[in-house]
């Protein structure tokens, strides 16, 4: 403690971003992420035609250079359908992410250090929720609020309910990460120098964990992304007018754009989707071996 | 080990009550019933009941009885074996059922077979020569096989293969042709269904040895990095013999644990795959008993999925168990 910090001395997250820029797959999905999110945050705002632009005479358009993607059955431009689209896909996708680390973070926190009941009590939960049928689950409770609440509610409800079931693979992490933290020397000499519980919890054991939290929200936020499209696809998700990710993808409900010949109905849409997954698992991949070393030299 | 076998079996038997008592909750919460959606498809122009005729129908099948009493009258029967009669088929739901799960056992089945397959090559050469051409090319590939959805690779696959060039059928499980005339022999008919099978397959296929092959991976390299490995390579054998005769046969322990956890999951399948390719699996039949409301249907088809859900983890605690032999000990301590 005494010399003074010199400048060859790397903090962990230092030494992580390190580990992170030698990978040029999760350099090209961190970028090719950062594309999607701008060009979805941005997009709509540059575009000559509002969301609510129908134009008969140009219905079933191919891609040209005023639109793109083409445009669809009314009209509508498909570029700016797909770009808004992933505004909300994301934004809900984001929503139930931060549900599932928030829940996940907290019970398996509480769970792995306080041991005896309140861990044999969670992780039962834990286990409960983890065998429970997810999707079937999911697109049952879909239909519970299909007239009750508005679309977007009914989303964030359904969202919030995947969120919620999501939670049980980050909390067995988050509690064997807690397990073996607590048992080593820092956590002693807090412990000695009389250090209350909650900043023992929040300052000491906490950090040490949220390399992994990081790590396993990529992974998160994809499978989020895509129980939007699967509920989308089975026609329990938004309303067919809203353009969202999985509403622009062909669907069992609507017409069978496979087999007619606009491919640019489907193809953008699903491409663009796709990209957005892959970027978000490559990144993930680069964070998981940057934040997590001892997966190193598999 | 056999206490530990009991001990999971009966922590799994509270779990499954729970679960079957969760869905019935959800079920009951479904706006409109069974009777309701199953006149509202009658066809155009048939004659329709009465509101009076509805009401004492409702009577009848006793609908407006509180949902406890309901549930403990299903749980009753359903440890009788009886899991009530669907409306829609005017039949028992095991019998449909029962039929159905074969359709979706034989699709994830021959995957499965198609996946292990074309993985174990794959994930084993990846793992023999770590960080080559080869091994890059396929983790990257197989993380994009394994993030995108399985109905994204169908619907690809079909456009490709069934509408660009109508080799084979896109949806379905026989042709319309011989629905209507009937199959002139049993030959005609696997064939026709072998056909149809042919997308399914290859999506599923595709998706599973993205996660298998990255699996058997890295199984193989905690074996590569073992001492008695170095042994055999010190030895002077050849690098062949090494990797497939001595690794290769210690690594197929956590590989055959794969398979076992993997079985539960065959009579499950892929709600999604089934529907985009409109196969008549239990999954498929899961998403219309949602639309028709049907009950007894919705109940037996999510106690399937909970039980091949909570076999699925029971087996993968035995099996890892069994091939780990630091978790046998932890588990004899139990």
């Amino acid at each position: 403690m005494m010399n003074k910090k010199t400048s060859d001395t790397l903090g962990p997250w230092r030494l992580a971003f390190i580990r992170f820029k030698k990978s040029p797959i999760a350099i090209f999905g961190a970028l090719l992420f950062l594309i999607i999110v701008l060009a979805t945050i941005f997009g709509p705002m540059l575009s000559p035609y509002p969301l609510q632009y129908f134009s008969v005479v140009d219905r079933y358009q191919s891609p040209t250079l005023s639109h793109p993607f083409g445009t669809d059955r009314y009209g509508q431009d498909m570029f700016i359908r797909v770009l808004y689209g992933g505004r909300i896909t994301l934004v809900m996708a984001m929503y139930s992410a931060s549900i599932t680390i928030f829940v996940g973070t907290i019970i398996g926190t509480i769970s792995g250090y306080n041991g005896k009941w309140i861990d044999k009590l969670l992780m039962r939960f834990t286990e409960f929720v983890h065998v429970m049928p997810l999707l079937p689950i999911l697109i049952s409770f879909t239909a519970v609020f299909a007239f009750k609440l508005q679309p977007l509610q009914r989303m964030f409800v359904v969202m919030g309910l995947y969120g919620f079931l999501n939670f049980p693979g980050l909390a067995r992490i988050i509690r064997g990460q807690i397990i073996v933290h607590k048992n080593t020397e820092f956590m002693s000499a807090a412990e000695l120098l009389g250090i209350g519980k909650m900043s023992k919890i929040f300052k000491h054991l906490l950090p040490n964990v949220f390399g992994v939290v990081i790590a396993s929200s990529a992974t998160i936020i994809a499978n989020a992304i895509l129980i939007e499209l699967m509920l989308s696809f089975v026609g329990m998700g938004f309303p067919e007018t809203v353009p969202t990710w999985g509403n622009l993808i062909p669907n069992i409900r609507g017409a069978n754009m496979v087999n007619n010949s606009y491919y640019w109905m489907w193809f953008f849409p699903v491409t663009l989707i796709s990209l957005t997954v892959i970027s978000i698992n490559l990144m993930g991949e680069g964070l998981r071996s940057a934040l997590d070393p001892k997966e190193e030299g598999r | 080990m056999k206490r530990f076998v009991l001990h999971r079996i009966l922590q799994a038997i509270p779990l499954m009550i729970a679960i079957t008592l969760v869905i019935f909750i959800i079920i009951d919460a479904m706006p409109g019933n069974e009777l309701i959606s199953y006149i509202n498809s009658l066809p155009e122009g048939s004659p329709r009941p009465s509101p009076e005729q509805i009401s004492q129908m409702q009577e009848v099948l006793q609908y407006n009885r509180p949902w406890h009493i309901r549930y403990f009258e299903w749980f009753t029967n359903a440890l009788r074996g009886d899991f009530g009669t669907s409306l829609y088929y005017r039949r028992p739901a095991s019998d449909i059922v029962g039929i159905l799960i074969w359709r979706t056992f034989m699709l994830n089945f021959t995957s499965m077979v198609f996946t292990f397959l074309l993985a174990i090559p794959i994930g084993v050469r990846s793992a023999a020569k770590r960080n080559s051409l080869f091994d890059n090319f396929f983790s990257t590939t197989t993380l994009i096989a394994i993030s995108l959805p399985a109905f994204f690779i169908g619907i690809y696959l079909m456009r490709l293969l069934a509408v660009n060039v109508s080799w084979i059928p896109p949806t379905g499980m026989r042709s319309i042709i011989y629905i209507i005339k009937g199959y002139p022999n049993k030959l005609v008919e696997v064939l026709d269904v072998m056909r149809h099978m042919i997308l399914p397959v290859l999506t599923l296929t595709l998706v599973g040895v993205g996660s298998v092959s990255r699996f058997i991976r890295n199984a193989v390299v905690d074996v590569i990095n073992q001492d008695y490995i170095r042994t055999a390579r010190s030895k002077g054998l050849k690098e062949r013999t090494v990797i497939y005769k001595h690794a290769l046969r210690n690594a197929l322990i956590p590989i055959i644990s794969l398979v076992g956890v993997m079985i539960p999951t065959l009579f499950v399948g892929n709600i999604f795959v089934e529907a985009v390719f409109s196969w008549p699996g239990i999954g498929l039949e899961f998403l219309y008993a949602v639309f028709r409301r049907d009950t007894s249907m919705l109940s037996l088809l999510i106690l399937i999925f909970a039980l091949a859900s909570v076999f699925g983890n029971f087996l993968a605690d035995l099996l890892y168990g069994i091939a780990d032999p630091k978790m046998n000990a932890e588990m004899e301590d139990e």
